[in-house]
């Protein structure tokens, strides 16, 4: 993310504009649309975001992606972004303005990295887990192989963050290892 | 040496192994949105407080600095090579502080506390002590009562300092600042040798590491690195370090103020942790005053010079003082003092420029160098008639308030006489009488480097200068003459010149001076 303040001011006006609409459910509906496409295709982030790719043209990919899809409102505010010239910050305005919806409706979103594919009940576990607390409406899990923490897990929500993956507890030792802290002190 | 079997390297490892704590901990992480000119700016730490220290996914600690609506900026402890955008940063929960003992004497430490003189890891117990801490406040001082010795004539006569004060040393470039510091360190070797050591901590802020190293071959050979710690960030290293290289030095000299002991700190120079405090406060977008410097680097000195201190003598209201870091609590003594020795380097003589302003204000008297003094030959080029102290006074020793009480006055006088004398040669007797005076004590006052003297010689002297018993003496001689007397009244009166580190100089001693003084000079007459 660039310039946050910059994604969360364009988030900020199409979420107050979509609740006074009463479309709210709708835009979201597209945000996530938006968020997935985005998230799933390299290419599309690149043209968004190349300098040598004219707006018009940049306009025109996106119609032909979403002009099916997409709500009036959502649709607009592309065809705005790229009017201003902000259409490469489109990634992050999305992302802002998933963030802005999932804190006023108390939804956490919860990326559970792992060196192995996880199983469903595992990852029911870790939603019931993050539903003890009770400010959480809902969690929504996204999970990640990596086989570089080699083994156990590791589990980010919101700025928080538990990290029982081997390859940090080797860090650990390493480190105490190093600083010889591990001698107990008399 | 014995073999060593495996099975003792492994039962030594298990041992250890089983010592080291994995537990997982819940943390709070944000992400690197930017990175660059060893600032990164940071997504997320919701919670982090000013000053925290946090980590970095290859170990490079930060502080955070700048805590803003949406993002946290941070000023990198190391080199911001292998951080990317997108890097996890974590928060540690500690403030930033470096880690202090006894084990620090002797050696050479980064502004993290981690020795770079490659004679290993520091021995002994370490305390946690934190880089910003809050001064002491009113009353757990007191006020300056015990000197500090420089050793240099012309210091300990007239600007003299006291333990717990702050003077500064004010000069351009190649007029001897640290000169005067380093002879001052050198100097506390003979309170070390009587086992009542001042330590001594050097704070080389942006030096050239040439430099450093010069300083520290000095202090070895002169046998002051027993008792002295060198803290460097050299112009090499990341700003940040540069502009916290003092804070880390004050931290050190704390735990010795704190424990009760006297300890005094040099800091070469602040003006170079300024601008490197500039550089950091403009990259994080800081608005620039006067100078482009920014608006808190008054408070920046103040704070790191009101460190400084003389604690109260009662080890009660010493062990009540505000803001004891969790490790020293429980070793905290009364008495002990800090004393600042900071140097800044001026452009052209112009001491009304901001940082030189402000430093003067904050410190308790100055000693101004002039270059034209020290290519005139008077070295230390001390320019006696600005310099001041304005709380050393109080704690010269009794013989050299006495017996330097005119001495400054005698000096003001003939330099204003010098100039007027220049257009005619006709004088009386008395203005004559003046210059004479005037001139051999300029040739008194002059004094080597790494040669101080002791505070009972510093005396003799002076009392020669100011009771005109070296007018014998031609002018070009006098210093040869200093040399022959002091090596005199050493071996022939060493009952008299103890004396005078006393109370009162006696007039059996006047009477022992004044005619040592007479014979020697027989011998430098033409």
């Amino acid at each position: 993310m660039l310039s946050p303040r910059l994604a969360s001011r364009y988030a900020k006006s199409i979420l107050s504009l979509a609740k006074e609409r009463g479309s709210l459910e709708e835009t979201v509906k597209d945000m996530r649309l938006l968020e997935e496409t985005l998230d799933g295709s390299k290419d599309l982030r690149l043209m968004l975001k190349s300098p040598i790719i004219p707006s018009d043209k940049k306009e025109k990919v996106m119609n032909m992606l979403f002009s099916t899809q997409l709500s009036d409102l959502t649709y607009k505010f592309i065809n705005l972004l790229v009017v201003k010239g902000r259409e490469k910050h489109l990634v992050e305005m999305v992302h802002s303005f998933m963030g802005l919806y999932n804190k006023a409706n108390h939804i956490v979103k919860a990326t559970l990295t792992t060196a192995i594919p996880v199983d469903k009940k595992t990852v029911e576990e870790v939603r019931t887990l993050l539903l003890t607390n009770k400010l959480t409406k809902s969690v929504e899990i996204l999970t990640k192989v990596d086989p570089t923490i080699v083994g156990g897990f590791v589990l980010k929500y919101g700025d928080m963050l538990l990290d029982n993956s081997v390859e940090r507890k080797l860090q650990l030792i390493k480190k105490q290892i190093q600083d010889k802290s591990y001698i107990s002190k008399f | 040496m014995a073999a060593v079997k495996p099975d003792e390297i492994s039962s030594i490892l298990r041992e250890q192994l089983a010592n080291v704590k994995t537990a997982t901990e819940l943390e709070e992480v944000g992400t690197v949105l930017q990175v660059g000119d060893g600032i990164a700016r940071v997504y997320g730490l919701t919670n982090v407080q000013y000053g925290e220290l946090v980590e970095f996914e290859n170990g490079v600690k930060a502080i955070a600095l700048n805590l803003e609506e949406d993002n946290v900026g941070v000023v990198l402890m190391g080199t911001s090579e292998e951080i990317k955008e997108g890097d996890t940063v974590r928060r540690t929960k500690v403030i930033a502080s470096i880690k202090v003992g006894e084990g620090v004497l002797g050696r050479v430490l980064n502004t993290l506390g981690e020795p770079i003189d490659g004679k290993g890891p520091i021995q002994g117990e370490l305390y946690e002590m934190p880089l910003e801490r809050k001064a002491p406040g009113v009353i757990y001082r007191q006020p300056v009562n015990e000197p500090l010795q420089t050793g240099i004539k012309a210091i300990d006569a007239m600007i003299p300092i006291g333990r717990g004060q702050r003077e500064l040393i004010i000069g351009d470039r190649q007029t001897g600042k640290t000169a005067v510091a380093i002879d001052t360190i050198i100097n506390q070797k003979e309170f070390y040798d009587k086992g009542e050591p001042v330590f001594c901590i050097y704070v080389a802020c942006g030096q050239k590491a040439s430099t450093v190293a010069q300083i520290a071959k000095v202090l070895e050979e002169n046998g002051a690195m027993a008792y002295t710690v060198i803290v460097t960030a050299s112009a090499a290293d990341p700003a940040p370090l540069i502009f916290y290289s003092p804070f880390a030095g004050a931290a050190i000299g704390e735990f010795f103020r704190d424990t009760g002991r006297p300890a005094l700190i040099v800091y070469d120079d602040l003006s170079k942790q300024a601008v490197a405090y500039r550089e950091v406060s403009l990259l994080l977008k800081r608005p620039p005053g006067r100078e482009a410097y920014p608006g808190d680097v008054f408070y920046l000195h103040s704070r790191l010079l009101e460190r400084a201190a003389k604690v109260n003598a009662n080890d009660d209201i010493a062990q009540a003082m505000n803001d004891i870091p969790e490790s020293i609590k429980g070793m905290i003594k009364g008495g002990g003092s800090l004393t600042a020795l900071p140097i800044i380097e001026t452009q052209g003589g112009d001491v009304s420029a901001y940082i030189p302003t402000n430093v003067i204000s904050i410190t308790d008297g100055q000693i101004f160098l002039e270059s034209n003094l020290f290519n005139a030959g008077v070295r230390p080029a001390i320019n006696v008639g600005i310099s001041v102290s304005r709380v050393g006074g109080n704690a010269q020793i009794k013989t050299m308030k006495k017996v330097s009480g005119t001495l400054k006055l005698d000096q003001a006088q003939y330099r204003e006489l010098e100039a007027f004398s220049k257009f005619g040669s006709d004088l009386d007797a008395a203005t004559k009488a003046v210059l004479d005076k005037g001139a051999r004590n300029v040739e008194m006052l002059k004094q080597a480097q790494f040669s101080p003297l002791s505070v009972e010689k510093q005396v003799a002297m002076v009392f020669l200068g100011t009771n005109n018993l070296m007018n014998a003496v031609p002018l070009g001689k006098v210093r040869a003459f200093e040399k022959e007397f002091l090596n005199q009244l050493e071996s022939r009166f060493e009952e008299t010149l103890t004396s005078l580190g006393g109370k009162k100089v006696t007039d059996e001693a006047k009477k022992t001076l004044a005619d040592l003084a007479e014979e020697v000079a027989l011998n430098y007459q033409k």
